[in-house]
């Protein structure tokens, strides 16, 4: 992944975040641009996914993502945590600052950044061990083989994600063995058990069942006191439901980017009008 | 389809009944005959499979098997002595007209008198043991040349432990204390006759032996460890009196009473060493004393050492079952036994194979694996990669030869050479690793199967799915522990199909391991318990090249051909155990990692 030289573009659309002390800034972006490149044929293609994004996300609030599948939701997500560093073929400009910090500064320590960021992808992606070496994997990573509190920690992540109570007798089997909701929970308990402070949702429900979702979404609800909360969602009454900011994106750019309730009932774009109404999407 | 009477047959499902040209095309256009074409490949390749296996086990219990020992009266033709009845010193036989062995083979032979008119007339094939014992002899017998053929149950088939097979009749049991023989032979009756004393206080004997001999093992391990230790207490009572001498202030009444024990410890030692060494010699004497008389060829009467017999067999007397079991004690002679002179096991080669195959392994996949990881975890996926990749998968077609003569010119004249000149050159000229032997076989090997290892672990790496990747880089792993904790234990069945491929490999490879030191016949294992165990540099015997050797360097062909059989049976089986314990390893990892990779 390369970046560009810093370059602010001309603002093509109004930024309409919430206004909010900076105090209570968490993340932020600043005219952030992706492009990725394809080869396609023999010629390179860029394909711009992310252009000129600025927004600034609350403290222990959770933010939905919404729009139109390709719109660049999981893209601009996986910048925040430099997740898009594995695709050789993106190529960054702007600012992403975490606490004031730029993640993409030189000397950040990206796994500690990852730490600090966690994730939950799409879909499940539990390890092929045992559930209770999934959630002690991330505390491993950093050296606590201590079993005492290991065992603590991992009991205390699994009543967080709401799964000790269905997993605590099979602790110590294969991880893979659960529902494709548990395992969605389970992952959430692995990543909070390395005490991230923003948690980035990748569609977290959009593989599962109705009631798998409702617990998710019950899940994110009790999390919110705890952490900063960045849900990506194509499904508009998930993020009614769960978020209290929403932004909306299309083709790429941050169209709008209000409060909830004010967004889902007094959208201020016409694009944002059509697309919680089902005009297109 | 349309039918021109669709409208009418349209209430039914049934097919309107079709001319045989249409039905024939029918069955030709949905693959009928592709399908079978399919099952006749299977079956063909199944039947050969069977084939080969059945014929090396027919081919390989035929020998075992116990024939028939005969006994024949030659037809005593005046003026003419037959050249089968001379001994192997050539001295003309006491009796030439009888004659004991083992009834190997029969045929018919289309020979040519005198008036141009075809006769058919039957041979048979007769193996004997000489009066001496030599090597044993073939006799080819016409009909002709036969009086009378008897099949007497007391005949004996002695094989003993330096490999001859003896045949003969038992005439006397010596006593196995003073060694004089409890019986006065009877030679007066013909020189192959049984006596009437059966063969019975022999086989009890002999089984009373093999527990003396096992008894004498465990007294000579137990008299051995008596001895060091008696050395051991020595030496500390002595270095303990030295550092306490007399008029020494620190001795103590303490220290005297160490010094009082150790001593009566040492004494008890001692006797329990003298009583050992007592019964070792008794044990010995018996074990000498015993003598049978056999009564051989050519009206010769020869006295064996019952201690030199490893197995005595009455193949006549034995029913079936008994034959059967004959047949498996040889069976596990031959898997079990050293080689010797004629009948031989081939125990160093069955270890040979294996070790090389184990080291090889052990050589072959940290290496594979780690070149697979470059190539697919590391390496950016450019034009130079590709070619890499290209290169390794050809490089898995070039001839196993080729890779012998490599490793010949690379590992043993250059790093062998190299190693001698630099650690052993006090032994030089004669070579330590500048010559062929198992460390460099083993490489050798590892190369031949490098690339198979490679690709097969590259495909398992390309199947770990990316959210797994993903998912432990999310949680703050660097791209080293993502690999270790997540990436290698989802791909490890691959690597482990990778091993499977390289075993199979590597286990049937016989052409290049004869430039790097298999040879016929080695005088040591290449691992023993003397210091440092593995010997590296030793040379080794291995199965393949044994089949070759029997197969295309042994003169005498009707003994060599069963014995090919067998050890091409013992091969093919060692090389499944190899095969399935690989099998069984990656099916271990994949149960464990199961649905990791999708
Ligand atoms: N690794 C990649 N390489 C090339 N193009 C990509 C890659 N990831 C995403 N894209 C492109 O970027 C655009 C945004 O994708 P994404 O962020 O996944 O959208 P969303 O999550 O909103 O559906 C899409 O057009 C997609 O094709
Ligand atoms: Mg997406």
């Amino acid at each position: 992944m390369r970046r560009d030289s810093e370059q602010p573009k001309p603002q093509l659309f109004l930024q309409e975040t919430p206004a909010r002390p900076a105090e209570d800034i968490c993340l932020e972006t600043r005219h952030l641009s992706l492009d990725y490149q394809a080869r396609v044929g023999k010629e390179n293609q860029t394909r711009r996914a992310l252009e000129d994004v600025s927004l600034q996300i609350a403290r222990k609030r959770v933010t939905a993502f919404i729009g139109p599948s390709g719109c660049g939701k999981s893209s601009l997500l996986r910048t925040f945590n430099r997740m898009t560093d594995l695709d050789e073929q993106s190529r960054l400009s702007g600012k992403v600052l975490l606490e004031g910090e730029d993640i993409h500064a030189r000397g950040v320590d990206v796994p500690m950044l990852r730490r600090r960021i966690g994730m939950v992808f799409q879909t499940p992606n539990p390890f092929p061990m045992s559930v209770y070496e999934n959630v002690a994997f991330g505390l491993r990573l950093v050296g606590e083989n201590d079993k005492r509190h290991l065992d603590d920690k991992v009991e205390s992540c699994l009543r967080s994600a709401a799964l000790w109570e269905e997993v605590k007798d099979r602790l110590h089997d294969s991880a893979l063995g659960l529902s494709g909701g548990q395992q969605q929970r389970l992952v959430i308990a692995r990543t909070l058990a390395v005490e991230p402070e923003v948690l980035l949702l990748d569609e977290p429900a959009s593989a599962l069942d109705p009631i798998s979702t409702l617990k998710i979404e019950e899940l994110i609800r009790s999390l919110r006191s705890r952490l900063t909360l960045i849900i990506v969602t194509h499904n508009m009454q998930q993020a009614a439901r769960v978020s209290d900011d929403t932004a909306f994106l299309h083709e790429g750019r941050l169209v709008e980017f209000a409060p909830t309730d004010q967004l889902f009932t007094n959208p201020r774009r016409r694009q944002t009008e059509d697309y919680i109404t089902g005009r297109f999407g | 389809m349309s039918h021109p009477d669709t409208n009418r047959a349209s209430s039914s499902l049934l097919r309107p009944r079709e001319p045989l040209v249409g039905r024939l095309q029918r069955y030709w256009r949905d693959g009928g005959p592709w399908g079978w074409l399919n099952a006749m490949a299977v079956s063909v390749s199944l039947v050969l499979v069977l084939g080969l296996l059945s014929l090396l086990v027919v081919g390989s219990f035929s020998h075992f098997w116990p024939s028939r020992l005969v006994e024949v009266e030659l037809t005593a033709q005046p003026g003419q002595s037959p050249t089968a009845l001379t001994t192997t010193r050539g001295e003309p036989a006491a009796d030439n007209r009888h004659l004991l062995g083992e009834l190997m083979h029969e045929e018919m032979r289309r020979v040519t008198s005198g008036e141009g008119d075809d006769a058919r007339q039957q041979w048979w094939l007769l193996q004997t043991s000489s009066r001496d014992g030599a090597a044993a002899s073939w006799q080819w017998l016409p009909e002709t040349l036969l009086d009378r053929m008897t099949f007497p149950s007391q005949a004996l088939m002695l094989e003993m432990r330096d490999g001859r097979t003896l045949y003969g009749m038992p005439r006397a049991l010596s006593d196995p204390m003073t060694g004089e023989m409890d019986h006065t032979p009877d030679v007066g009756d013909g020189p192959v006759r049984p006596l009437s004393e059966d063969a019975e206080p022999l086989f009890a004997r002999l089984k009373m032996i093999e527990s003396e001999r096992r008894q004498l093992q465990a007294l000579r391990l137990d008299s051995e460890a008596l001895s060091s230790r008696y050395q051991a207490l020595q030496q500390s009572l002595e270095s303990r009196r030295s550092a306490t001498a007399d008029g020494d202030p620190a001795r103590t009444q303490e220290d005297a009473e160490l010094e009082q024990q150790m001593q009566e410890e040492l004494e008890e030692v001692r006797s329990a060493f003298i009583e050992r060494e007592g019964q070792l010699s008794a044990l010995r004497d018996a074990l000498a004393g015993g003598q049978l008389l056999l009564g051989g060829n050519g009206g010769y009467e020869g006295r064996i050492a019952l201690d030199d017999i490893r197995n005595a067999w009455r193949p006549n007397a034995m029913g079936f079952s008994g034959r059967l079991m004959m047949t498996f004690k040889r069976f596990r002679d031959f898997v079990a036994g050293a080689p010797t002179e004629g009948f031989g096991g081939v125990w160093p080669a069955i270890f040979g194979t294996v070790l090389m195959v184990v080291l090889m392994s052990i050589m072959v996949m940290p290496f594979g694996v780690m070149a697979a990881l470059y190539l697919h975890e590391v390496a950016h996926q450019g034009r130079l990669t590709r070619l890499t990749r290209i290169a390794l998968r050809n490089l898995a077609g070039v001839p196993s030869i080729v890779y012998g003569v490599f490793g010949l010119g690379f590992f043993v004249y250059g790093l062998g050479a190299g190693i001698d000149e630099l650690f052993y050159s006090e032994r030089l000229p004669t070579p330590t690793f500048g010559t062929g032997g198992i460390l460099w076989a083993s490489l050798t090997l590892a190369l031949l199967t490098l690339p198979v290892v490679i690709v097969a672990t590259e495909e398992g790496l390309a199947r770990v799915p990316r959210r797994l990747r993903e998912g432990a880089l999310a949680l703050g792993a660097t791209r080293l522990e993502t690999l270790k904790r997540v990436v290698i234990p989802a791909a490890s069945p691959a690597l482990m199909t990778g091993l499977i491929l390289a075993v199979a490999r590597a286990a049937g490879e016989v052409a290049p391991l004869m430039l790097v030191g298999v040879v016929k016949l080695a005088p040591d294992l290449p691992l023993d318990d003397s210091f440092p165990w593995l010997h590296l540099d030793r040379k080794f015997m291995h199965l393949g090249h044994q089949v070759y050797d029997l197969a295309f360097q042994s003169s005498d062909a009707f003994s060599s051909r069963p014995l090919v059989y067998a050890t091409a049976l013992v091969l093919v089986v060692v090389i499944l155990c190899l095969n399935l314990s690989a099998i069984r390893l990656r099916h271990m990892l994949a149960q464990r990692y199961k649905g990791a990779t999708e």
